[in-house]
């Protein structure tokens, strides 16, 4: 089987590293490539938070400013592009329904630390395929009906913990339980589908 | 707070639920660089990256890129369009030379060439812009095939060729043709017909002998667009 080795060989060539290194000599083809490599994941993720295609553009536009901006923060050599790019893409998401919401209880400092470029080293690279696309949906499908609505409104509504309880009507504490049962069992989940 | 009390705690950081007070907590720990916290929360926030592959996946508009690349490059296109164009207008001129087609024949294919670049459907996947050789760029069309734009191909010897092929994210390269190199040495070779874009996984070009192969030899592969 030839392949997978030459896949690999491929993403080497011209992986995560060389894009990022050229993304800090300000090199402008790289934007394109960058874009080319994670427009598509980046702009699926903030329109399923916005749900507005025209906003979703400009928050992606500004992903991209955003790490083009600050790469030079970015370690090449251990860090995960894509994962820093999408996080990126998410804050800038839900800042956006946060804002718009009139919910400013939290204050973008803590988005801000949550896409500090030093947390996305020494991660896998090549996480998005379809084959973790599939992983994920059938770990998803095994939470009950509370946890899949805790995660949902995370992920896809930036609620915190205390949002979720007064959106869903139960006690603060009931809601963690549901958030760290869900977040335990899809971990589990996953780890269980990788090392099958 | 210990970091076995924090642990539990890593993926409602990642995930952006954490609260007070093990949000302070475990931003203490994190600012002094705790070795277990640090990687702890790394590894949760690879896992939440993760949840990003359940999103439904939206081809963005064209516009986009054209967006995103302006924000950089201003004042000219930060791919060479200019050049991508002088190449298909070659394509033009050109095909029926190397295919030995009818003129009629010619400009059906310089149609399709170019009804898959300027198709927003197409997903466009670029290569080795910052290496020497070769670069350009890779369509793919879901019913319209693959099209391959490419310059700074090597001169090849007389037994020799350049050979297409379509990689699947799982199985074994497709052989989707042959093609020679224009005089000054760019290409631009259309597969037509139907591609499952969901299974694919690269385009790649190697060097053949004449007539071509039905299994890439690796060490001859010039270069690979791997197609996010
Ligand atoms: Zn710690």
């Amino acid at each position: 089987m030839l392949i997978p080795g030459l896949i690999l060989a491929l993403e080497a060539s011209e992986g995560d590293r060389d894009l990022a290194i050229r993304l800090q000599k300000r090199d402008p083809h790289a934007m394109a490539v960058l874009y080319d490599r994670f427009g598509r994941v980046a702009y699926s993720v903030v329109l399923a938070v916005v749900k507005d295609a025209g906003i979703a553009e400009d928050l992606v536009q500004e992903t991209f400013l955003r790490v083009w901006n600050r790469v030079n923060g970015f370690d090449a050599e251990r860090g995960a592009l894509g994962s820093w790019l999408l996080a990126v893409a998410r804050n800038r998401a839900i800042d956006y329904v946060r804002s718009s919401g009139a919910r400013m209880g939290r204050n973008s400092f803590e988005l801000e630390e949550r896409e500090h470029p030093a947390i996305f080293l020494d991660m896998e690279k090549s996480i998005f395929n379809s084959d973790q696309a599939r992983k994920i949906k059938t770990a998803l499908t095994k939470l009950n009906e509370n946890q899949q609505k805790v995660i949902e409104l995370a992920y896809y509504e930036g609620l915190s913990q205390s949002e979720m309880a007064e959106r869903m009507g139960q006690p603060l504490g009931t809601v963690k339980t549901w958030v760290r049962t869900a977040l335990k069992c899809l971990r589990d989940e996953l780890g269980r589908a990788v090392s099958v | 707070m210990t970091c076995e009390e924090l642990r539990g705690d890593y993926e409602t950081w990642a995930l952006g639920v954490i609260e007070e007070p093990e949000r302070g907590e475990l931003r203490a720990h994190l600012e002094r660089g705790c070795e277990l916290c640090v990687p702890g929360v790394r590894s949760a926030m690879e896992f939440v990256t993760t949840l990003s592959s359940a999103v439904k996946m939206v081809e963005p508009p064209a516009r986009l890129r054209k967006r995103v690349i302006s924000l950089v490059a201003p004042e000219k296109p930060a791919f060479p369009w200019s050049w991508l164009w002088a190449a298909a207008a070659a394509a033009l001129l050109m095909v029926s030379g190397y295919l030995g087609s009818s003129r009629t024949q010619q400009s059906a294919r310089s149609n399709q060439i170019l009804e898959i670049m300027s198709d927003p459907a197409s997903r466009q996947v670029a290569f080795g812009p910052n290496s020497p050789k070769p670069q350009g760029r890779v369509f793919v069309h879901s019913t319209k095939g693959v099209l391959l734009l490419v310059a700074h191909l090597p001169v090849l010897p007389a037994d020799k060729t350049f050979e297409m092929w379509i990689i699947p994210k799982a199985g074994a390269p497709v052989p989707a043709g042959i093609f020679a190199a224009h005089p000054d040495n760019s290409a631009n070779y259309l597969k037509p017909g139907p591609v499952d874009t969901s299974q694919l996984g690269a385009v790649a070009v190697s060097i053949e002998n004449t007539g071509g192969v039905q299994h890439p030899t690796v060490d001859q592969i010039i270069f690979a667009a791997p197609i996010v």
